[in-house]
C-alpha cells in the first residue's frame, strides 16, 4: 500500500478533479467544507467516490461500504473515510 | 407518457437509465414507458449511478443539471493544455459536415467523458432546476446528446428539445397535444386533453383552483416567452416575482445572477421583507472564514449593482456560512431554492440582530 502521505495526495487529486470552475481557487486543507467552500453537491460527491473505487480498484457493492453523506463535510472527513474503504477493503482480500 | 416518449423516438435497443424516486413524476413515467415500449431499463440507488453509467452503459439518461455539471467539472480540471487542445481540435471538428466523422473525433477528444457515460449514450435529457449554460455548450462542443425539458407534475411533460430542434437556453418545442397560452402577466397556461392531475390533495384553500383552472388547463406559475421559432424559454416563477415599494416587478434570479457573477460569491438569494425598503440579499461567501475584509468587498460588488440598477437596491446583505442543501430545508427536494423558507429564516436572524443592536445600544 501507498505510504500515508502518497496515499493524502492521490484522494486530494481526485477531490482537486470533482471541484466545480467557480471554486477552483479555493486553498484546500484538512478543514475545508467540501460543500461551502468547495461547491460539491451530492452528485459531485458520488462522481468523486466513484473516481476512489475506480483509482483503488474497488467495488464498494462488493466490500459492503455504505458511504453516509452525512459525515462527508470536509476534506478531512474524505480522508477517513478513504482509509476506512482500504481497510475494509484489505481485510476482506486477506480474509 | 406517449407525446415524450414518440419523441425521443425509442428503439428495440435501448436502455433507460433511473437514479432518481419515482415519485418524481418524469421518473415515474418514464419507467412506465420502457415497460410499454419494451426497452431495457435499469433502476440504481444514487449511490451506484456513476459505476451504473459505466458499466451498465444506459443509451438514455434523465438525470438533473448536477450530474451534467459534475461531468463538466471533471473536464475543466484537466490540465489546462490537455484541455485548451481538446477544445481547439473541438471546435474546429464542429464545422466537419458530416455527422459520424464529428462524432468520432469528439470521443477520441473526450474520451474519459465518454467513458464515463458508458459509451453508448444517445439521449439525455434534463430539467427540474436550471442548467448552466456553459455546460449545455461543453455538452454541445463534445457532440454529447444533451436536451432541456420543461414539465409539471399537475400537467406532465410541456416541451423537449429534439437533435435537430435545439435551442440552448430553451427548454424546445411544445410536445404533441399541448397547447400554450399565455396570461396577461406572462403567466404559462398549458392545456392538454388528458391532463396528469385534477387538484391538489390536502392543499391550503383557493391553490387548486388557482392551479387548475377548468376545461383541462393547468396556470403554471412559470414566467416564459416563446420565440418566432416556436423554443419555448422559461423566465421566471411568478410567484418569486418581488414587486418593490415603488411597484416595480423584480425577477430575483435575475438579480442573484449579478451578484453570483462576484468572484467571490459562491451563493446569493434575494428578497424582499415588508420590514425592509429595499431589497435583502443572502450571500453565501466562497470562503466564509474570510472575515470582514471578504465580506467589503462583496459589499462594494453589491454597490456597484446597485448604481447600475436604482429601481432594484439591494439595501442589505446578510452574510451567512450556511450553504443552501435539502438537509437545512433551504433546497425543495426537487432541488429548487425554498425562497420563503429561506426569506423566513433569515428575516428572522435580521429582526434578532436588529432587536440585539437596539438593547445594546440601550444598555450602552
Amino acid at each position: 500500500m501507498d505510504t500515508d502521505s502518497q496515499f493524502e495526495t492521490k484522494v486530494l487529486s481526485l477531490i482537486v478533479e470533482t471541484v466545480p470552475r467557480k471554486f477552483k481557487k479555493t486553498a484546500i486543507t484538512g478543514e475545508t467544507h467540501l460543500q461551502k467552500e468547495l461547491g460539491l453537491d451530492s452528485i459531485a460527491i458520488l462522481a468523486m467516490v466513484f473516481r476512489f473505487e475506480e483509482v483503488f480498484k474497488i467495488d464498494l457493492g462488493r466490500i459492503n461500504f455504505q458511504v453516509n453523506m452525512g459525515e462527508l463535510r470536509t476534506v478531512n472527513d474524505a480522508l477517513k473515510m478513504s482509509k476506512e474503504i482500504l481497510e475494509q477493503a484489505g481485510s476482506l482480500r486477506k480474509g | 407518457m406517449n407525446s415524450f416518449t414518440q419523441a425521443i423516438s425509442p428503439r428495440h435497443n435501448d436502455c433507460l437509465l433511473l437514479f432518481l424516486p419515482i415519485s418524481n413524476f418524469q421518473q415515474r413515467m418514464t419507467y412506465y414507458s420502457a415497460f410499454w415500449w419494451g426497452f431495457d431499463l435499469i433502476v440504481t440507488d444514487p449511490n451506484h449511478l456513476f459505476r451504473a453509467l459505466k458499466e451498465l452503459r444506459p443509451t438514455l439518461l434523465i438525470a438533473p443539471p448536477a450530474l451534467y455539471e459534475a461531468l463538466e467539472s471533471r473536464f475543466d480540471n484537466l490540465p489546462p493544455g490537455k484541455r485548451w487542445m481538446a477544445e481547439m481540435a473541438a471546435d474546429i471538428a464542429l464545422a466537419i459536415p458530416i455527422r459520424s466523422v464529428r462524432e468520432r473525433i469528439a470521443r477520441f477528444l473526450f474520451r474519459s467523458i465518454y467513458d464515463a457515460l458508458g459509451g453508448r449514450m444517445r439521449f439525455m435529457v434534463t430539467g427540474m432546476a436550471p442548467i448552466k449554460r456553459s455546460t449545455l455548450s461543453l455538452c454541445r462542443r463534445m457532440q454529447l446528446p444533451l436536451f432541456e425539458t420543461y414539465g409539471l407534475v399537475e400537467f406532465g411533460s410541456v416541451s423537449l428539445n429534439l437533435p435537430g430542434a435545439n435551442r440552448i437556453g430553451s427548454v424546445g418545442h411544445l410536445l404533441p397535444g399541448v397547447r400554450l397560452e399565455f396570461a396577461s402577466d406572462g403567466e404559462i397556461i398549458v392545456h392538454r386533453k388528458d391532463t396528469q392531475a385534477r387538484s391538489y390533495f390536502e392543499c391550503a384553500p383557493g391553490e387548486s383552483e388557482r392551479t387548475f383552472i377548468g376545461d383541462n388547463s393547468v396556470a403554471t406559475g412559470d414566467i416564459g416567452r416563446i420565440d418566432q421559432d416556436g423554443y419555448l424559454y422559461l423566465v421566471v416563477r411568478k410567484k418569486e416575482i418581488i414587486i418593490t415599494g415603488g411597484g416595480e416587478k423584480v425577477h430575483p434570479e435575475a438579480i442573484e445572477a449579478e451578484l453570483d457573477a462576484c468572484i467571490e460569491v459562491a451563493r446569493s438569494v434575494v428578497f424582499s421583507s415588508q420590514e425592509s425598503p429595499t431589497l435583502i440579499a443572502v450571500v453565501l461567501p466562497k470562503n466564509p472564514q474570510g472575515g470582514a475584509a471578504v465580506q467589503e468587498r462583496i459589499q462594494r460588488f453589491v454597490n456597484d449593482i446597485n448604481q447600475r440598477h436604482r429601481s432594484m437596491n439591494v439595501g442589505q446583505v446578510v452574510f451567512t456560512d450556511q450553504a443552501f442543501t435539502c438537509e437545512n430545508g433551504f433546497l425543495r427536494p426537487n432541488l429548487k431554492l425554498d425562497r420563503k423558507r429561506i426569506a423566513q429564516h433569515f428575516q428572522y436572524t435580521i429582526v434578532s440582530n436588529t432587536a440585539a443592536s437596539k438593547a445594546h445600544k440601550w444598555s450602552a
